[in-house]
C-alpha cells in the first residue's frame, strides 16, 4: 500500500478576475522510501498541490474536491487543529527559497530549536538544542554554527538548514518545493547528494516538486508531469526518459540541453498554457499539440495505463513513443 | 576588421569600506580578463554567482568605468572615453538583461518602448517611419501580429514575450555587439528554448556579435561557439565549446560539468568533486585563486600565479597541471 495517495485532488483559487481552477483531478501516488518528482512548468499547479497536500492554501484558496490519503488518514476531512499534528510529524515542507524561509532576526539553531519545541510540548529544551545539533550535523553543518544569523550561512547552508529544520519532527514524508533554485551549480550537486544521503539513511519518502527534468532525473524514482493543473504523465523515471508518451513530456525533455552527448537541434511547442480561469474543452494541450485529432477538442483522454505501472493521459501515445524512439 | 570586441587585460576594481579607521580593501571584480568576440559570433562566459561574469559584461560596455586593461570595439579605443563620447558607439553596443520583469518601464507601452531608441539616435525621419521601423522589428522577435502588440503594457505580457520586447529594443538599433547576462534565465523551459533559438537564428540574420553571460553551461554548450569558465575575477579556461566542455583541461572546469545535472538517468558522469566554498573575493587566495579547493594544488600552485597558456589549437587553460588533468 502507498505511503500517501491523492485521489482526484481539485483546488481552486478565488480572485478578482474569476475562479481559478490551479489543480483538476490530480492523483499521485508515493511509496514508502521512494522519490517522486512532480514536473511541470511554472503556473502548472505544482506548487498548489504540495500546499494542498500540507493543507496550506492561502486564504484565497480552496480544495474543491478529492482525498488525500496518508498513511491511512484522509487529511482533506482534518481540521486546522488535526492538522498542526499531522504536519512536520507526518508530512513536512521545504519551502522554495531556503534564502527567505529563514527569519532573519534569529540565530538559526534557535529557530530549529523552536520549531521542534513548538510540536514537542514536553519536551526540554536542552533536548531540542541537543537534537537541533544531531540534526545540523546530519545534513552537513557544522553544530557550532547553530549560534550563527542566517546572514552568516552561504546559500548552500541555509538550504541545508532548512531541509535540517523540516526533518526535525521525523516525518514520513518530506515535501520539497524547487530545493534548489537559486543555487550554484555545484552547491546544487551537493544538496542532490546530501537529499539522496537522507533518503539512504533514514528511509525518508519525498516528493521534489522542479520545473528542472535535468535535476529529477538525479534523484527521483517516479515522475509526474504536470500541464495546467492535471497530471499527464506518471511513471518510473528510466521510462519517462526513455519512452515518453506524452506529448508535453517529449516537449519538455527536448527543451533540455545535455552537458553530454551530441548536440540536438531542441525543440519546442508553440504557444502558451492555457488561462485556468476558462481552460480549453477536451485535452488542454490540443490548441498547442503537434498530434491533435478532432477526438481531442471534443473529450479529455482518461489517465490510463499505458504500460505497467506508466500511465498517460493521451489518445496516440503509441504515435507519440514510436516517434521518440525514431528521434533519439 | 574582424573582430568587433577586443578585450585586453581588463580590470575593474571596486573600493570596499570597512569603517571609517580602517584602510579601504578593494573588491577585483574582474582581474586581466583578455577576449575576443568575431562578427557573428556568440562568446560565451560561465561561472558561478560572484565570479566576475556580469561585471565583465557591464564594463566592457561602459557600464562601469574600467580600472585597467584596454577595451577595442570595432577597431577603436573605448576605454577612456567619457560618457558624451559613448553615445556614438553605445547605439551599437547593447545589452539585454536577465529579468524582464524589472528591465522594462512598467508605465510605458511596447511602442513608448521601442520608439525610445529611434527617438534617442534619430532613426526615423517621420512618424510613419517611425511605425513601419517597429512593426518589422517586432515581426522580427516574432511576436505576430505585431499591431497586437502596440498598445500592451508589460504586466499584460508573459515573461517570454517580455524578453522579446526587451531583444526587440536592442535590434531596433541594428547593434554590432550585444551582451546578454542571463538573457533566458527566467523563463519556463519550452520558452527559453525558443527564445535562444531566436537569438541564434538573428545573430546569423543580421550578423551581431554577442557575449552571452550564463551559469548554466548544459544552455552555454547549446548556444556559444566560444566558452570562457570564470572563477575569482579571472579567466581560468577559454575555448571553443568542444574543447572547454568535451575535454576540459581546469580542475574547476571539470568540478563544473560533473555537477551539472543531465536529464537522463542512465547517463554515467564523471564524478569530480571540490572541497569548501568560494573564497572572498576581497581577500583572495594567493598563486592560482583556485588552489585552496583543487585536489591537484601543490606548492607552485600556492606561490606562483597562472597565465592563461594555449593547449590546442583554440584551447586555453591557466593551470600548469592540465597534462595530469
Amino acid at each position: 500500500m502507498a505511503l500517501m495517495e491523492i485521489r482526484q485532488l481539485k483546488a481552486c483559487y478565488f480572485t478578482p478576475e474569476g475562479t481559478v481552477q490551479a489543480i483538476d483531478g490530480v492523483n499521485l501516488k508515493l511509496e514508502k522510501s521512494h522519490a517522486l518528482g512532480l514536473v511541470g512548468e511554472s503556473g502548472c499547479g505544482k506548487t498548489t498541490v504540495a500546499l494542498a497536500s500540507m493543507k496550506l492554501l492561502p486564504s484565497n484558496a480552496r480544495i474543491t474536491g478529492g482525498d488525500i490519503i496518508l498513511d491511512g488518514e484522509n487529511l482533506v476531512t482534518k481540521t486546522d487543529k488535526e492538522m498542526n499534528k499531522i504536519r512536520w510529524k507526518k508530512i513536512s515542507l521545504v519551502f522554495q527559497g531556503a534564502m527567505n524561509a529563514l527569519n532573519p532576526v534569529f540565530k538559526v539553531g534557535d529557530q530549529i530549536v523552536e520549531a521542534i519545541m513548538t510540536h514537542n510540548k514536553n519536551m526540554a529544551k536542552s533536548k531540542a538544542v541537543e537534537r537541533t545539533r544531531e540534526l545540523l550535523e546530519l545534513v552537513g553543518v557544522d553544530p557550532s554554527r547553530a549560534q550563527d544569523y542566517p546572514y552568516e550561512f552561504s546559500g548552500g547552508m541555509k538550504q541545508r538548514a532548512v531541509i535540517a529544520m523540516a526533518l526535525a519532527c521525523d516525518p514520513d514524508v518530506l515535501v520539497a518545493d524547487e530545493p534548489t533554485t537559486a543555487l550554484d551549480v555545484i552547491t546544487q550537486s551537493r544538496i542532490l547528494a546530501l537529499i539522496r544521503e537522507l533518503q539512504a539513511k533514514l528511509g525518508l519518502s519525498l516528493v521534489v516538486i522542479t520545473h528542472d527534468l535535468s535535476l529529477t532525473a538525479e534523484i527521483c524514482s517516479e515522475i509526474a508531469i504536470m500541464y495546467a493543473g492535471k497530471i499527464v504523465e506518471f511513471g518510473k523515471t528510466s521510462e519517462i526518459y526513455s519512452e515518453p508518451m506524452h506529448p508535453y513530456t517529449n516537449a519538455l525533455l527536448s527543451a533540455f540541453p545535455s552537458i553530454l552527448g551530441p548536440i540536438r537541434k531542441m525543440e519546442t511547442l508553440a504557444g502558451f498554457p492555457p488561462d485556468l480561469r476558462n481552460p480549453p474543452s477536451g485535452c488542454r494541450l490540443f490548441p498547442r499539440c503537434p498530434y491533435a485529432e478532432d477526438r481531442c477538442k471534443e473529450k479529455e483522454p482518461d489517465f490510463e495505463e499505458a504500460t505497467r505501472g506508466h500511465f498517460v493521459a493521451c489518445y496516440n501515445w503509441g504515435q507519440v513513443k514510436q516517434s521518440w524512439k525514431k528521434h533519439s | 576588421m574582424e573582430e568587433t570586441l577586443v578585450v585586453q587585460d581588463l580590470e575593474k576594481r571596486f573600493p570596499v569600506s570597512r569603517g571609517f579607521f580602517r584602510k579601504t580593501l578593494w573588491l577585483r571584480a574582474v582581474d586581466r580578463v583578455s577576449f575576443t568576440i568575431k562578427r557573428d559570433e556568440m562568446v560565451g562566459l560561465a561561472g558561478e554567482s560572484g565570479c566576475g561574469k556580469t561585471t565583465t559584461g557591464r564594463t566592457v560596455l561602459k557600464l562601469f568605468e574600467p580600472s585597467g586593461g584596454r577595451i577595442l570595439f570595432q577597431g577603436s579605443d573605448i576605454t577612456n572615453l567619457k560618457p558624451s563620447d559613448m553615445k556614438q558607439y553605445r547605439r551599437h553596443m547593447q545589452m539585454v538583461f536577465q529579468d524582464p520583469y524589472r528591465s522594462l518601464n512598467p508605465r510605458k507601452n511596447v511602442m513608448n518602448i521601442l520608439s525610445l531608441p529611434i527617438n534617442t539616435y534619430n532613426l526615423a525621419n517621420s512618424r510613419s517611419e517611425k511605425l513601419e521601423m517597429i512593426m518589422n522589428v517586432l515581426d522580427q522577435v516574432r511576436l505576430h501580429p505585431p499591431e497586437r502588440y502596440l498598445y500592451k503594457y508589460p504586466h499584460e505580457l508573459s515573461g517570454g514575450e517580455r524578453q522579446r520586447v526587451a531583444l526587440a529594443r536592442v535590434l531596433v538599433l541594428s547593434p554590432k555587439l550585444i551582451v546578454a547576462d542571463e538573457p533566458v534565465s527566467m523563463l519556463d523551459a519550452l520558452v527559453r528554448i525558443s527564445m535562444l533559438d531566436l537569438l541564434l537564428d538573428l545573430k546569423k540574420k543580421t550578423g551581431f556579435a554577442c557575449l552571452f553571460i550564463t551559469h548554466d553551461l548544459a544552455l552555454a554548450r547549446y548556444t556559444c561557439d566560444r566558452i570562457g569558465i570564470m572563477y575569482l575575477g579571472r579567466i581560468v579556461e577559454m575555448g571553443s565549446k568542444d574543447a572547454v566542455i568535451t575535454h576540459p583541461a581546469h580542475p574547476y572546469t571539470k568540478a563544473l560539468i560533473s555537477a551539472v545535472p543531465v536529464p537522463n538517468p542512465s547517463a554515467r558522469k564523471v564524478q569530480f568533486n571540490v572541497k569548501g566554498d568560494l573564497p572572498s573575493p576581497i581577500d583572495t587566495p594567493s598563486g592560482c585563486p583556485f588552489h585552496p579547493r583543487c585536489p591537484y594544488a601543490d606548492d607552485r600552485c600556492r606561490e606562483e600565479e597562472q597565465q592563461l597558456v594555449r593547449i590546442d589549437a583554440d584551447h586555453y587553460v591557466a593551470c600548469y597541471k592540465h597534462n595530469l588533468i
